[in-house]
């Protein structure tokens, strides 16, 4: 059990109204104030009191009732007894198909019981809008198809901004919500009624309301075909009451109800041989190739042939997509960390690129010559002209081209990839010392030093620095920590904002993403149960605070950094605006932590570059000890952002390395 | 941010004279044809998103590309005098600015020895003159050895690599707000 309440720095008295009562001692007084966090299930705890012990409050306490419901057993529905639902024959599917997970609000009643029923690990939080978010983000961490659900229309339409984000980073997310009732379609009949369908038209890769009953078999066999083949993405099914409740006596009243092994396959597109022997003939002909190592590459698990073409033949690689690390950032023909060796490159091979730049948004030059690799042939083509293309899946390709590359060494571009490297890491080490400099005239902390600070931490200190999970967002705080968040084995970080740049899905995105480190779920194996990482901002934190109740109830160990610059990080834009300023600002010096403690998570405020060391140690050492989830609130400037004020300001960063995530 | 080394003819072409150079080995087709085929070659490659041959006179062509930032630039060529110019690269840059200051640093240093030779502008070939015109920035490239089409290409490749290294990597983001219609809800 951990107070917190004596080790955290305490933050300046602030001004006084004019009733002399300050906002602090509003908190103070108030029970959300006081520091706190959830006690073990079915404990107690007095710390809730700590700062106020003539409130008899009790303190948040986890029920029992949570972990003794998480501990029975798994009941899959049969057509022994009375017969299967609806939604059971569903659940079934979602169990065969070895559906990783299930987020969700409740809504949907009959089929988000029946999916946890059957084993699926599932939760349930606090908005859908979250949940759906926190399953993207469990899918990115593992490359596994997750489920989302909540209810017909209000709790659907609020997943919304994050099913577009999904289909923006190609998740195969399986997008569940209840939707009525068929006999009320049209009618406005009772309450929530919506046209799910064409909510989603332009954010999913398939959608299907289903209107018979007997075909809910066949169509959830549609949704994980689409989800499991070829370029995922998601699919949208919607539940009206009389296809979840409908009881089936035998296997006989359900269209198609065969094995996955029938209605689906895992056959993949082949390379012709001429086709690989064009590819490594233009590579071994070019002097300077780099490899773009796509989403697809993670999707197909194939960082092992990565790995030995890319040494066999000095290939450079560079990671892209929202996920990273299935080409370590620290090997030495990593182009990740060394933008400006981009532009030097005289041949570029995209693999598994799904979500496609278009010359001039990636750092390479004119006259670069181009191979692409892609499951499905219509997309060869689109915004980049090619010079090759070839329809296969990335791991049958790589494997062939680390069996068809001759071994070659490249010494002159190895050492060009280096002297950029050491280029980039010389520029951000200057931002740093910078922000070093602003953060002590200002007594707040610098973006540059808050991220360098996490760096240190995770990457050079004590702990493992493959371990720890991370991802980022925010404008400020996403740019920044971009440069500084590194991955050294498959999906030791993703990109929240990848593509569809969606302010604040972060923390909720690092909640499902760590909850798969929790359970070892595919490459997060290694480290199971080891603690997560976010950096958001003050602006981004508002979409996903509450779901640091969901965190602390289920023990998932996400250390948050809130970058606090008391505005939307975008207010720039208003500064020659009249009367516009104020639509862009907060109030100042808001207490995050307190939230935080108030959710049941640890709270941690810093205004220095030392309290902000010693507060990630102590976060660090209640996610890895109890599983306690922390948000540190880092209190900053809004006029970091600026160029004017606080040179450099932000700056984009180039696309692919570290930091991209347009594509 | 140390001083570049710059090779003897960049020094002598740093944006105060500019040299007549007409000592060209290639006629004025010839010349035309080489740049003509170097920029529809970007332009195939989809580095143009738009591209024309807008008029050929008197040795002279202009051509005109859609390209960063979806801005039109224009491309002339003077065969006669064996240069080729885009008079505007960037706009809204006031030439006692510390972004101009910058900026000719930046071109400058495309040229020191210290570059390998696929990212160097070889002064042996090309002379690079930039001139700052009510806040219009122009680069003037002068073929110093008839090789046209290494003119053009390198030209492309400087104005590239400002677009995609000096802006996106200085602290231009408002300045690309601002002058270049970077749309911030875009970003």
């Amino acid at each position: 059990m951990d107070t917190n309440t004596n080790d955290t720095p305490k933050a300046p008295e602030q001004e006084s109204t004019s009733d002399g009562f300050s906002r602090r001692d509003f908190l103070r007084s108030s029970a959300a104030g006081a520091g706190v966090a959830a006690a073990v299930a079915g404990a107690t705890s007095e710390a809730f009191a700590a700062d106020a012990p003539s409130l008899d409050i009790p303190s948040i306490v986890i029920p029992q009732e949570i972990p003794d419901n998480l501990a029975e057993d798994p009941k899959i529905g049969t057509f022994d007894d009375r017969g299967m639902t609806g939604a059971e024959v569903f659940a079934k599917v979602c169990v065969d198909e070895d559906l990783a997970a299930m987020f969700c609000c409740p809504g949907n009643y009959t089929v988000i019981n029946a999916v946890a029923s059957a084993g699926i690990p599932s939760y349930g939080g606090r908005t859908e809008g979250a949940m759906c978010a926190a399953a993207d983000g469990f899918s990115r961490a593992t490359g596994e198809a997750v489920a989302t659900s909540g209810t017909e229309g209000p709790g659907f339409t609020h997943m919304i901004m994050n099913i577009a984000s999904a289909n923006a980073a190609r998740t195969p997310l399986l997008v569940l919500a209840s939707n009525m009732r068929l006999a009320g379609d049209d009618r406005e009949a009772f309450i929530q009624t919506g046209y799910q369908q064409p909510t989603t038209t332009g954010m999913k890769k398939y959608g299907k309301r289903l209107i018979a009953p007997n075909r809910v078999h066949e169509y959830a066999g549609y949704a994980f075909r689409q989800m499991k083949s070829g370029i995922p993405g998601p699919a949208h099914l919607d539940f009206p009451s009389e296809v979840a409740r409908a009881v089936f006596e035998d296997s006989s009243e359900l269209t198609d109800y065969y094995d996955k092994s029938q209605y689906r396959t895992e056959s993949r597109a082949h390379p012709s041989p001429k086709e690989v022997e064009q590819a490594v003939e233009m590579i071994t002909k070019a002097e300077r190739p780099i490899l773009i190592a796509g989403q697809g590459v993670f999707q197909r698990k194939a960082w092992e042939p990565l790995m030995k073409a890319a040494e066999k033949h000095d290939l450079a690689v560079v990671g892209s997509g929202p996920t990273r690390g299935h080409f370590p950032d620290d090997h030495r023909l990593s182009v990740s960390l060394s933008p400006d060796a981009l532009m030097s490159a005289d041949l570029v091979i995209f693999v598994g690129q799904y979500c496609m730049p278009s010359p001039g948004e990636f750092r390479f030059n004119p006259d670069v010559k181009t191979i692409r690799i892609n499951p499905e042939q219509e997309d060869l083509g689109r915004n980049w002209p090619l010079d090759l293309g070839i329809v296969s899946d990335e791991k049958i390709f790589l494997e062939a081209l680390a069996d068809g590359l001759p071994s070659k060494k490249r010494d002159l571009w190895v050492d060009e990839i280096a002297a950029a490297r050491k280029k980039f890491e010389a520029k951000h080490l200057a931002d740093y010392d910078l922000g070093v400099k602003y953060s002590k005239e200002t007594n707040t902390v610098h973006p540059a030093v808050m991220c360098k600070e996490v760096h240190d931490f995770f990457y050079q200190g004590d702990i493992d620095p493959n371990q720890t999970i991370s991802g980022s967002g925010g404008w400020t705080s996403g740019l920044y920590s971009g440069r500084w968040l590194r991955a050294f084995r498959p999906a030791q970080s993703i990109v929240p904002a990848y593509q569809y740049a969606a302010i604040g899905p972060d923390m909720a995105m690092m909640i499902g993403a760590t909850a798969a480190v929790e359970r070892g779920v595919g490459p997060q194996a290694p480290y199971k149960g080891a603690p997560g990482l976010c950096i958001t901002s003050d602006a981004g934190i508002a979409y996903s605070m509450f779901e640091l109740d969901t965190a602390a109830k289920y023990k998932i160990p996400l250390i948050t950094l809130v970058y606090n610059n008391n505005s939307w990080g975008m207010w720039p834009n208003a500064v020659r605006s009249a009367r516009s300023m104020h639509m862009y600002l907060f109030q100042e010096n808001l207490r995050y932590d307190k939230l935080a403690e108030g959710l049941g998570a640890r709270g941690e405020y810093v205004r220095t570059q030392e309290e902000l060391r010693a507060a990630l140690k102590r976060s660090y050492d209640a996610a890895a000890n109890e599983s306690m989830s922390t948000l540190i609130n880092v209190q900053a400037l809004k006029e970091f952002t600026s160029q004017r004020d606080y040179p450099p300001g932000v700056s984009l960063n180039p696309q692919p390395g570290v930091g991209a995530f347009s594509h | 941010m140390a001083a570049p080394q710059v090779h003897w003819g960049a020094a002598l072409f740093s944006g105060l004279e500019f040299f007549n150079m007409t000592a060209t080995t290639k006629t004025s087709p010839d010349a035309i044809d080489a740049v003509t085929g170097a920029l529809e070659s970007y332009a195939q490659r989809g580095v143009f998103r738009g591209f024309s041959k807008t008029g050929v006179k008197n040795g002279k062509a202009t051509f005109r590309m859609l390209w960063h930032r979806e801005r039109f630039f224009d491309l002339i060529l003077d065969a006669r005098r064996a240069t080729i110019r885009i008079p505007v690269v960037l706009p809204e840059v006031p030439a006692q600015s510390a972004m101009y200051r910058e900026f000719k640093k930046y071109v400058l240093g495309r040229q020191v020895e210290t570059l390998p030779d696929h990212r160097r502008i070889d002064p042996a070939k090309v002379s690079v003159k930039y001139r700052n015109s009510r806040g219009e920035i122009a680069l003037t490239f002068s073929v110093l050895d008839g090789d046209f089409e290494y003119g053009a290409r390198k030209l492309i490749h400087l104005v590239h690599e400002i677009y995609l290294d000096f802006l996106q990597d200085g602290p231009y983001y408002d300045y690309m707000v601002e002058h270049l219609g970077l749309d911030p809800d875009a970003v």
